[in-house]
């Protein structure tokens, strides 16, 4: 028996196919992009796996204005010249650029403690680094719901 | 010319080893660089990229700002009285230019 398919019958099957492997693109996982925050926070760490503890990142859970977000940053430091933290760096995984700000504090601060207002794009985590004058690095992260962007694209 | 730069020191006269809180606030529209005009051109970046606390003439404080600091920056840190004098707050543009803001400190 001879296979015939006349061009209907071709072309049905050929949507199928299509058909069937969009299905199947879909399901593949998103390929992860990324701003860049993973080297960002390696260069600070000078390759050392940052600790968890000592650093409070206070964040909104919920934020409503992603273009004015209230962040504190306190570390649990004695903050003399023998142990003090050096530099604390705030990475966000989401933005459009990873590092958010950088701050230098001293022995002259007293505390290791600072807030400020931050711009988060979308709901995202936000990191903490504390660097302390041994090189050691400690820090925490939070995840920030965003309903509205901060980054003024729109 | 309407002020530029609030700040705040919770303690204007402190003993020696006191903690002074320093709140902070310059208004500037820190221009991402992402945002397009209403032709759909771009804005050019603007920001206030750095900022440094000196405190009767030491730096005490510093940081380096990003994008993503808000619209007129708030800023607010501590530092341990040790010497009387003025209390400099500097922020420094892109484009170079500083805003600079005091207040004074008494330490007893």
């Amino acid at each position: 028996m001879t296979l015939t398919m006349n061009r209907r019958q071709a072309l049905t099957m050929g949507a199928g196919a299509l058909a069937a492997s969009a299905l199947a693109w879909s399901d593949l996982p998103a390929l992860a992009e990324t701003n860049g925050f993973e080297e960002t926070i390696k260069q600070f760490s000078g390759g050392r796996t940052p600790a968890e503890g000592r650093v409070n990142l206070d964040l909104p859970k919920l934020a409503e204005d992603g273009g004015s977000v209230p962040m504190t940053i306190t570390v649990d430091s004695p903050m003399t010249e023998e142990s003090h933290v050096t530099d604390v760096l705030v990475v966000a995984e989401g933005n459009p650029r990873p590092v958010v700000v950088t701050f230098h504090f001293s022995p002259a601060n007293g505390v290791a403690e600072v807030s400020t207002r931050i711009r988060l794009a979308k709901t995202e985590n936000i990191i903490a680094l504390a660097k302390m004058n041994d090189g050691s690095v400690y820090m925490a992260k939070k995840e920030v719901t965003v309903t509205v962007g901060g980054c003024g694209t729109s | 010319m309407a002020a530029q730069v609030k700040i705040k020191l919770d303690k204007t006269e402190a003993q020696k080893g006191d903690l002074v809180e320093v709140k902070a606030l310059v208004y500037h529209p820190m221009e991402t660089g992402l945002r397009k005009d209403k032709s759909g051109n771009p804005i050019p970046r603007k920001i206030l990229n750095k900022f440094v606390c000196t405190v009767a003439g030491r730096q005490v404080f510093s940081a380096d700002f990003d994008t993503a600091i808000s619209a007129n920056p708030y800023i607010r840190f501590k530092f341990k009285a040790a010497e009387s004098g003025p209390v400099i707050l500097t922020w420094i543009d892109d484009d170079g230019s500083n805003i600079v803001g005091q207040a004074n400190i008494t330490v007893n």
